[in-house]
């Protein structure tokens, strides 16, 4: 597993970070999915991204620590808003979504649940620009940081919203920043990922199977209980499945080998600094292990690719 | 049952607010003279040749705004028109005042097409008790609404997670580029389908849409913590030719 520097943190990241979603489902095998945790923390995965309000997930995640003893990985959480939204909003202020207690109160319980000392990043989810200059979330991370409690700072972007990231990247605040990026939206490499470069802030690439879409999966629809199910509604499903199979057919690929081809796509950018892709399944980490192992892809396989985006 | 309360053209305040407490009706429509026949219209026609933008007037009465324009696009020109429109726009600001009290209007003029009113969306403020005011001056097509309960919430909310900050940017990149849509997404062919002829996934009887009669005043229900807002969308024959919107915005929270 190659290793990725963490921004002007210094902290060496493995390129692939274990996205955890999948481990807060309900239904999940926790058999299963312990197996899966297991085998990617010991296979050279040391960064795992997690939402701090994901009890089931959180505590997947403390057992395994737990279990397997020796250095903790790093841990990129994602903060709870105390405020419920279905979209980034600017008329929802930063001092009621993140309050700076709240962020510090879910920040050292999450230490004590997961039984590590710091954290690697803690991240303001569904980020308005507006909240750049809004309550007191900077200072409370910044005076954690400060402690010793978490390396570092970031936002992390609504799906598709790259555009919101771009004045926080440049004003030196935050340390890192998460966004999707994957074969159907490849709007992060337009500029919000340079951009990263030269203020030397981390990326975190997410979702780069589009939620599972960039696979065989969308064959069938998603079982009820599964927040997919709703997102994939039916022409959405089609119109998604009917894109991913034109993508195989354009490198003359079976539909199999597109997670593969999807994870080395997201892997390939030189400002990304760790691809987080959702595992809960042992064959899932072992392929997609596999897979980064492969390295970038060919230059002239990322110009074809780029006729594949739509949502961006 | 219709969702779309019409009135004559001296309605004043006290009917819209009647209709408009009627939680069945979604938005009221004022009938307004044609712009042919209104004192100012060859200002709106200068308007819609010059390219189009938006003004907040941010404070500045009417009259200050409009002056602000002419003197920008028109060498200080159409005096007599602007006192005119400053007028009208005064008369409805005051109009929108009175439904919310303690309101101080949000008066703004917008003369490019932001694509992203094709799709069906509520309006949202951070105040309690909100609504809106249009008045489209030169559009040939009304606003659409319809009723919250034509719109199937789970998809809805799936469409517009995908599609809202897709929407965010196309809207800014016609308003910086003034690029065509159907330039600016053709690789998203279903989608633009879907502005095109307003059939979204999510709707559950197309049929129970209303339109405003083009030209006419309107006003519906803006979100707000405390109320549900009006599902309302624009019309693809507005897409060529937006014309000129005046947009009066009044929100307040009860004192
Ligand atoms: N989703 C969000 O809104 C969000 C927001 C912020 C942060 N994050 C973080 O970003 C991470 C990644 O995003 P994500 O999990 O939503 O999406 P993702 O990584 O694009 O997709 C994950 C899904 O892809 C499928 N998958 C994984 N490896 C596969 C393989 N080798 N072959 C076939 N299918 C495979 C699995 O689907 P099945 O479950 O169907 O097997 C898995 O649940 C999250 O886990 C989370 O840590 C997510």
């Amino acid at each position: 597993m190659r290793m990725r520097r963490l921004g002007r943190t210094g902290i060496a990241v493995s390129e692939l970070t274990l996205g955890t979603t999948g481990l807060g489902r309900p239904g999940l095998d926790p058999a299963e999915a312990a197996q899966a945790v297991d085998l990617a923390l010991g296979s050279g995965i040391n960064t795992v991204e997690l939402a701090a309000a994901d009890r089931q997930a959180v505590s997947i995640l403390a057992e395994a620590i737990r279990a397997r003893g020796g250095a903790a990985p790093h841990v990129l959480c994602r903060a709870t808003s105390r405020v419920a939204f279905d979209l980034p909003s600017p008329h929802v202020h930063a001092g009621d979504a993140y309050p700076g207690a709240a962020l510090r109160t879910e920040t050292e319980q999450l230490l004590r649940d997961l039984g590590v000392e710091r954290l690697a990043l803690v991240q303001l989810h569904a980020w308005c620009p507006e909240w750049l200059d809004e309550g007191d979330w900077l200072e409370t991370l910044l005076s954690l940081r400060q402690e010793g409690k978490i390396a570092a700072i970031g936002v992390s972007l609504f799906d598709h919203d790259v555009p919101a990231g771009l004045d926080a990247v440049a004003s030196g605040r935050i340390d890192c920043v998460q966004l999707m990026y994957n074969l159907f939206d490849q709007a992060a490499a337009e500029e919000i990922l340079p951009l990263c470069r030269r203020h030397d802030v981390g990326a975190v690439a997410r979702s780069p199977l589009y939620f599972g879409g960039l696979s065989p999966r969308l064959a069938q629809p998603f079982p009820a209980g599964d927040w997919r199910a709703a997102y994939f509604f039916d022409s959405h499903r089609r119109e998604t499945r009917a894109r991913a199979e034109a993508i195989a057919a354009s490198l003359g690929l079976p539909i199999d080998a597109l997670p593969a081809l999807a994870l080395r796509f997201a892997l390939s950018h030189p400002a990304v600094t760790t691809v987080a892709v959702g595992m809960h399944r042992p064959d899932h980490v072992a392929a997609n292990l596999a897979a980064a192992a492969e390295g970038p892809l060919p230059a002239e396989t990322l110009e074809r690719l780029a006729g594949h985006r739509w949502l961006s | 049952m219709t969702a779309l309360a019409s009135l004559p053209a001296d309605a004043g305040a006290e009917d819209a607010r009647r209709r408009l407490a009627d939680p069945a009706i979604e938005a009221v429509e004022i009938a307004a003279a044609p712009l042919d026949a209104q004192p100012f219209r060859d200002l709106v026609q200068a308007l819609k040749r010059a390219p189009g933008f938006r003004l907040d007037f941010r404070g500045q009465t009417p009259d200050e705004a409009l002056a602000l324009v002419a003197r920008q696009l028109f060498a200080g020109a159409f005096a007599a028109e602007r006192a005119s429109l400053a007028a009208e726009i005064e008369r409805l600001a005051a109009l929108a005042a009175a439904l919310v009290e303690g309101a101080r209007p949000q008066i703004a003029l917008r003369t490019y097409f932001a694509p992203g009113d094709l799709v069906w969306h509520v309006d949202r403020v951070a105040e309690r008790r909100a609504f809106r005011l249009l008045w489209p001056l030169g559009r040939p097509g009304g606003m659409r609404v319809t009723q919250a309960d034509n719109i199937d919430p789970g998809i809805y909310g799936a469409y517009m997670r995908r599609e809202h900050p897709l929407l965010c940017r196309l809207d800014t990149e016609v308003l910086r580029t003034g690029a065509p849509l159907e330039t600016l997404w053709a690789h998203r062919p279903a989608q633009l389908a879907a502005m095109t002829t307003g059939r979204f996934p999510f709707i559950v009887d197309p049929a129970r849409a209303w339109s405003v009669a083009p030209g006419a005043i309107s006003i519906h229900r803006v979100a707000t913590p405390a109320a549900q807002g009006t599902f309302h969308c624009s019309s693809w024959a507005n897409r060529h030719a937006p014309g000129v919107q005046i947009v009066i915005t009044v929100a307040a929270d009860p004192a």
